[in-house]
């Protein structure tokens, strides 16, 4: 086939439609929207304050600013508490991806009683919920964390999303974020 | 099934005297061949009947085009034009042991007067109405060999040869219908009741539908309209009772005779609630659509000129058990045997959930011309809006917002010489895509061009077809990354080209043969994909180096009819180069959410080997056996593995019974029938997150008729009698829920 003398016609072709359509294009087209408009979590931070001692202040972090995809989380802490203490245990979610950072918290918080903040571990911890929503089901942004003896564990955060089915379980609804945290009782 | 409508063939030319010339020719019943006495054929102004032997012969006509129309007590009437070049003998074949009920299934050449070389299955506009389809799926339901990728209940996409989306292309008369194909949940937007009929090309016989619509072609034709002065309005509702919902349609048709005027104008209306499964209710899975279109045709002289404008607005749920955010809720819903989230029946569409809405505008002109033949030219304005919610922001504001703005303009001309027949035309086509809210694809500016050129021989027992095509696309896509503006440039084009025909072996057995070779340039998913998918748990890369696929292949279908037996084999095979698909990387990536599977378009090399099956046989004066069988078998074969998401294999058997009068209901059609889908036993270890369902046995029945001597046809039936409980591999809800359990329809058609 001789693309050589049919390429330049049909770019004739695609040139003659650019010029009919050209003032059909839209200034929109080629602006694409920047700012990623969806609520995107990109840390976990959670800040131990150890209840017998306030200066006892211990702050851990899953961060993956560029979101889901793309790069390798930046850092995943692991999380070391002493034994046989009370914490009391406090959770933010950041969007690091914009400038300046966002607190996805206070969206969490306006809408507490569409989510829930679940904490589990195999180890020998006792968490405790201690805020509630406007339904006085358990929220989770703030919560009590009882050590006992040194191990090495996991605690697990999960942020559930649940409009509408919120019923106390972690099981239903969507899960927004899930870090898997190493714990370290020394 | 699968009659022939009518159709007839061209035994001679005979010599040309003076200009005056004579159509003679038999009607003959489609399934006996015995000749039919006392049907009524008209050409142009004359009336005449034919004799014992089904003949008729008219007086002397002026050579040219001429409109004939037959008909028979008991047939639907069929009407044609026919261009005469000297004395001629036709044969009409006219449905008579059949009736309007049932599905209509014609090889190209024999259904149109154009010869031509496409293996086309058609669903006329009589058989839409008594399906009630409310969209492109329903109406192609029983068309053997498609099959359809499913999002439950609501979205459906047909498949062809085993291959859908992006394979398969949908023309609107003579533009492609240009929606966010790219998606599996992302159904075609058209309304059926708006078509004259439906053509259904399987495979590459034709390029005149633009050259990446490897696995087949399904095309909307507008309305036809008969050749008399008329006021038609037909009235269709559907109630059914799973999904609990009904339906409601409306068809005005009114041609002007002596303005050579005709319009017609429809809409159609579609509510239901939640659908149930065999033993739950599908939670959110209600579904709205309202769509209109109407359509207006002119003639003056060689000069025809129509235009449409069509609306078509959906909404529907999306099953809330199947909205998941990571790979742990994926896992807790697969070890599940029920829905996470099971809510009581509700007609209230919630989120998740999707609005679509398409509107489409085209204007033509068509111009018979001495020495070029027929001048096709039109312009197709279409502006497809799809939003989808999620969870998070509600019904407020979309999660997904993609408006895609299409301009597209097709010179088509088509030239008759006594038995040669050249088709050209030139497409160019202008699109931009604009999203908003979250990023999935880039906005685009594309621009595409395509030309074409089809010859045609036509012999008395054969036709042969050549065709050579040529497309180029220029796309320019605009995105951010890190606060810069990028912007790409992505140019593709390439050669199509194909030979196809039919050969009649004898009076019984038609051979039909297409060899093609094609290309299609990488999609904007396939090229940009790029992060999680939300719903099916999967991170999904895009490349953005991806090349053109290109295919190699043969379709061929063997119809056979005689008496008491008609059958069709259709075999076909397709080898790609660079074929593109999602291919599961058995790799893990950390999220915030967990880790999740991570998919990549790859590209490999593949082969697709299936064949549709069908056979009928009369086993007695009224009752029919039908058979037919859908096999396909795809290979990675560079790879040496099997390819994900392909349909499993599927056969079904009916009986039919079919009464001329009983209590009432004449013309009545009663059928039982048994669909089975075997277990897609063709899947990689581990590849997918759970096994792939086991197959399942479902059992259907309608009943059919016209009411005592009214102009009222109605449809009672049965879908899922047992009420089995089962999933499908091709529906996108199997992580999560079973399919539809047992539903009672019935359809209503009434015609003024």
């Amino acid at each position: 086939m001789n693309n050589r003398f049919l390429k330049p016609l049909m770019l004739a072709t695609v040139a003659s439609f650019t010029i009919t359509f050209t003032g059909c294009k839209d200034d929109e087209v080629i602006a694409p929207p920047n700012e990623n408009e969806e609520e995107l979590i990109t840390t976990v931070e959670l800040t131990f304050e150890n209840s017998s001692n306030s200066n006892d202040v211990r702050i851990f972090k899953f961060a993956d600013p560029d979101g889901d995809g793309g790069n390798a989380p930046t850092q995943f802490d692991t999380i070391k508490l002493e034994a046989n203490s009370t914490y009391n245990l406090g959770i933010r979610f950041l969007d690091e991806s914009k400038s300046p950072v966002e607190d996805i918290t206070e969206e969490v918080r306006e809408e507490a009683d569409e989510h829930l903040v679940c904490y589990t571990s195999a180890g020998n911890i006792t968490t405790t919920i201690t805020d509630q929503d406007g339904n006085n089901q358990a929220l989770g942004l703030r919560a009590t964390v009882a050590t006992q003896a040194t191990q090495q564990t996991n605690f697990m955060i999960r942020l559930k999303h649940q409009p509408g089915v919120k019923n106390g379980s972690c099981d239903v609804g969507e899960t927004d974020v899930e870090v898997d945290f190493t714990l370290v009782i020394q | 099934m699968r009659k022939i409508f009518a159709f007839y063939m061209l035994l001679g030319f005979g010599p040309l005297v003076f200009g005056q010339v004579t159509l003679s020719g038999a009607v003959l019943d489609s399934v006996t061949n015995e000749p039919m006495a006392q049907a009524i054929v008209v050409i142009d102004n004359h009336s005449l009947v034919t004799n014992r032997q089904g003949k008729f012969i008219s007086p002397p006509l002026p050579l040219g085009k001429h409109t004939v129309s037959v008909s028979h007590v008991g047939c639907t009437t069929k009407f044609w034009q026919i261009t005469i070049a000297g004395d001629t003998f036709i044969n009409v074949y006219l449905p008579h042991h059949l009736h309007s009920f049932q599905e209509v299934v014609a090889y190209g050449h024999e259904h149109n007067q154009e010869p031509d070389a496409r293996f086309i299955h058609t669903v006329s506009a009589k058989k839409l109405e008594h399906l009630a389809a409310t969209n492109l799926s329903e109406a192609l339901k029983n068309s053997n060999g498609v099959r359809f990728l499913r999002t439950g209940n609501t979205i459906a996409k047909p498949i062809i040869n085993g291959m859908h989306s992006n394979r398969i292309s949908v023309i609107n008369d003579d533009s492609k219908q240009e929606g966010q194909q790219w998606g599996s949940e992302h159904a075609p937007e058209i309304d059926p009741l708006s078509a004259g009929s439906i053509e259904l090309i399987k495979g590459a016989s034709t390029l005149r539908y633009g050259g990446d619509a490897m696995g087949g072609v399904i095309r909307v034709l507008p309305a036809t309209f008969s050749d008399s002065t008329y006021t038609r309005l037909s009235l269709i509702a559907k109630g059914e009772t799973n999904p609990n919902g009904g339906h409601f349609g409306l068809k005005l048709e009114r041609y002007a005779k002596e303005l050579s005027l005709g319009q017609r104008f429809i809409v159609n209306m579609k509510r239901n609630g939640d659908a149930q499964a065999a033993n739950y209710n599908l939670s959110n899975t209600a579904f709205g659509q309202l769509s209109g279109a109407y359509y207006a045709q002119l003639e003056t002289g060689r000069h025809m000129f129509s235009a449409t404008a069509s609306a078509f607005v959906q909404q529907l749920g999306i099953l809330s058990a199947a909205h998941i955010g990571n790979l742990t809720d994926l896992n807790r819903a697969l070890a599940s045997d029920t829905p996470l989230i099971l809510k009581p029946f509700s007609y209230e569409i919630q989120a998740p959930s999707q609005r679509i809405q398409h509107y489409a505008t085209k204007i033509k002109w068509n111009y018979e011309s001495e020495p070029l033949g027929a001048i096709n030219g039109s312009y197709t304005l279409q502006n497809n809006h799809r939003q989808e919610f999620d969870n998070h922001t509600g019904k407020n504001a979309a999660a997904l917002d993609l408006n895609l703005v299409t301009q597209q303009i097709n010179v088509f001309i088509d030239k008759h010489m006594q038995q040669y027949r050249w088709q050209y035309g030139l497409s160019g086509e202008s699109q931009q895509n604009i999203f908003k809210g979250r990023y999935f694809i880039p906005n685009y500016q594309r621009y595409k061009t395509g030309i074409f050129a089809i010859a045609t021989v036509e012999k008395e027992d054969y036709l042969i077809e050549a065709g050579l095509r040529y497309d180029l696309q220029k796309t320019t896509t605009y995105r951010y990354n890190k606060d810069i503006l990028l912007e790409e440039q992505f140019d593709f084009d390439g050669f199509s080209a194909n030979i196809s025909g039919w050969k009649r072996l004898n009076q019984d057995l038609q051979l039909h043969l297409s060899a093609a070779t094609r290309f299609r340039s990488p999609d904007i998913n396939e090229l940009f994909s790029n992060g999680l998918h939300h719903g099916s748990a999967a991170l999904e890369f895009g490349d953005l180096t991806l090349t053109q696929e290109r295919s190699f292949s043969v379709n061929s279908a063997l119809n056979y009819n005689h008496n008491r037996l008609r059958f069709q084999v259709e075999p076909y095979f397709h080898y790609f180069e660079n074929y593109i698909y999602l291919k599961p990387s058995g790799q893990k990536q950390l999220t915030i959410r967990g880790a999740f599977p991570v998919f990549n378009y790859v590209q490999t090399d593949a082969t697709y080997v299936g064949s549709d099956l069908g056979m009928q046989y009369r086993i007695a004066s009224q009752w029919t056996a039908e058979l037919t069988a859908a096999l396909v078998y795809v290979r990675d074969i560079t790879n040496d593995t099997h390819i994900f998401g392909i349909p499993a294999q599927q056969a079904t058997a009916m009986v039919r019974y079919t009464f001329a009068e009983l209590l009432g209901v004449q013309n009545g059609n009663w059928k039982i029938g048994t669909e089975y889908t075997a277990k897609q036993n063709r899947i990689e270890l581990n590849e997918d997150f759970s096994d792939s369902p086991s197959g399942y046995l479902l059992i259907n029945t309608e009943l059919g008729g016209q009411y005592k001597n009214t102009p009222l046809y109605f449809n009672f039936g049965v879908q899922n009698l047992l009420n089995t409980a089962y999933r499908d591999y091709m529906n996108r809800y199997r992580y999560y829920a079973d399919d539809l359990g047992i539903n009672f329809y019935l359809t209503l058609n009434y015609t003024f």
